[in-house]
């Protein structure tokens, strides 16, 4: 049996190494995207040899694309990968997602609003809820998506942009880290 | 009427709902979604010229900010020779040694076109190394939208309230078990019972398509303690 971490989301962002860094748990294969294009259409796989070597024209399995790998797209996914590989990048970037959350959540609480956030490195989520932690689906679910909605549309006014949706992730960039 | 109100109601002709992904039409906080013409470092602006400070980021791939000057400075430079040539080149190898060199446990890559690819094409593999077909996720988690993973999936799936996509064939969604997130003795009685059935557990380990959920302290520390093969959950 094969683990697969589907990193796209936290590759490269959580710790440079991604969650399996994070955690400290290898995987068998790993899927990429995102931060690996640096804002073009990439995604990437990968782990183990022996198992890599199933791949077309090495193997069996086929898997093949017409832009796959395509010269633009790596051009800027390689100049992110080396920016955000400098010493420090992902600690700055974490410390201030905390920042941001610790922030959020003083201001839930002095006005009495239940509220919870759970962060991984460079991404987090807010939640609604009188739930202690956030563990499972149900938690989640559990969550108010109609005092979201509000919240959504009360910072969209003040000039902040959240994703649509009580069921997305937050991300923050170095760029809300070190204002200019 | 704003801008983005009026670009909208014209998208809405020839694009399903306006939008080419669904979570873009604000269906789960209602309202007009914006439409955007610019973004640079933490900010966004819209087609009405009001800022917003964004934490988006294009769902993600935005880490170091919008328009980084030295990220489009080496997409200008390569712009000058051609856009695709559907052959090798060294570039392709620069990425593979850097991904590999950052992430050990990747010791081979390949390049596709988006993360959907990437998962789709992971699981094909796990199946023709294994030679078997079904397939472990986690309620929730969200692995792009190729039918198999459209089974009890988050993202757009779950801000629709649909979690399971019609036209999912039954016969490819059977080989899809599907168990709570953050629950390991799901997956050791799931092994138990149909282990020797299962090509991979696909897992988003911290799933970031319901909300963001990071993986419970226990269970991490078991998947660490069972190294590579058995579970995660």
């Amino acid at each position: 049996m094969v683990l697969i971490f589907d990193e796209v989301m936290t590759g490269f962002r959580v710790a440079l190494g991604g969650a399996q860094a994070h955690y400290g748990v290898t995987p068998d294969l790993s899927t990429f995207g995102k931060i690996i294009g640096g804002g073009m259409p990439v995604g990437c796989f990968g782990g183990k040899r022996d198992i890599m070597q199933h791949i077309a024209p090495l193997g069996p399995v086929y898997q093949a694309g017409t832009l796959s790998g395509n010269p633009l797209a790596m051009a800027a996914g390689l100049t992110t990968l080396r920016l955000i590989s400098r010493p420090g990048f992902h600690a700055e970037l974490t410390d201030y997602t905390t920042r941001l959350l610790d922030g959020l959540q003083q201001r839930a609480d002095a006005a009495g609003i239940p509220f919870v956030t759970t962060q991984a490195g460079g991404m987090f989520g807010l939640y609604f809820s009188g739930a202690d932690d956030i563990v499972t689906f149900d938690d989640v679910m559990g969550s108010d998506a109609d005092l979201f909605k509000r919240f959504f549309h009360l910072m969209l006014e003040g000039g902040v942009y959240l994703a649509p949706s009580a069921f997305e992730a937050g991300f923050t960039s170095i760029a809300h880290a070190t204002p200019s | 009427m704003s801008r983005s109100e009026t670009l909208f109601a014209n998208a809405q002709k020839h694009i399903p709902g306006g939008v080419n992904s669904p979570v873009r039409a604000f269906k789960s906080v209602g309202g007009t979604p914006l439409f955007f013409k610019h973004a640079e470092g933490a900010y966004v602006t819209d087609e009405d010229d009001k800022r917003y400070v964004d934490y988006v980021g294009s769902w993600g791939p935005m880490i170091l900010g919008h328009s980084h000057p030295d990220v489009l400075d080496a997409v200008r430079q390569q712009l000058q020779h051609g856009l695709s040539y559907g052959a090798p080149t060294a570039m392709e190898t620069e990425m593979a040694d850097l991904v590999c060199s950052i992430v050990p446990s990747m010791e081979m890559v390949r390049m596709v076109s988006s993360g959907t690819e990437a998962t789709m094409s992971a699981i094909r593999l796990a199946r023709g190394f294994t030679g078997r077909d079904s397939i472990i996720k986690f309620e929730g988690c969200y692995h792009g939208h190729s039918d198999s993973l459209l089974v009890k999936a988050g993202s757009g799936a779950l801000t629709q309230g649909v979690p399971s996509s019609a036209g999912v064939p039954a016969a490819f969604a059977k080989h899809t078990l599907t168990l709570p997130f953050n629950d390991i003795g799901a997956v050791e009685q799931m092994l138990s019972e149909v282990g020797q059935d299962v090509a991979c557990i696909i897992v988003e380990p911290v799933a970031g398509n319901m909300n963001c959920v990071p993986p419970a302290r226990v269970s991490s520390k078991a998947c660490a303690s069972s190294a590579t093969s058995m579970a995660w959950c």
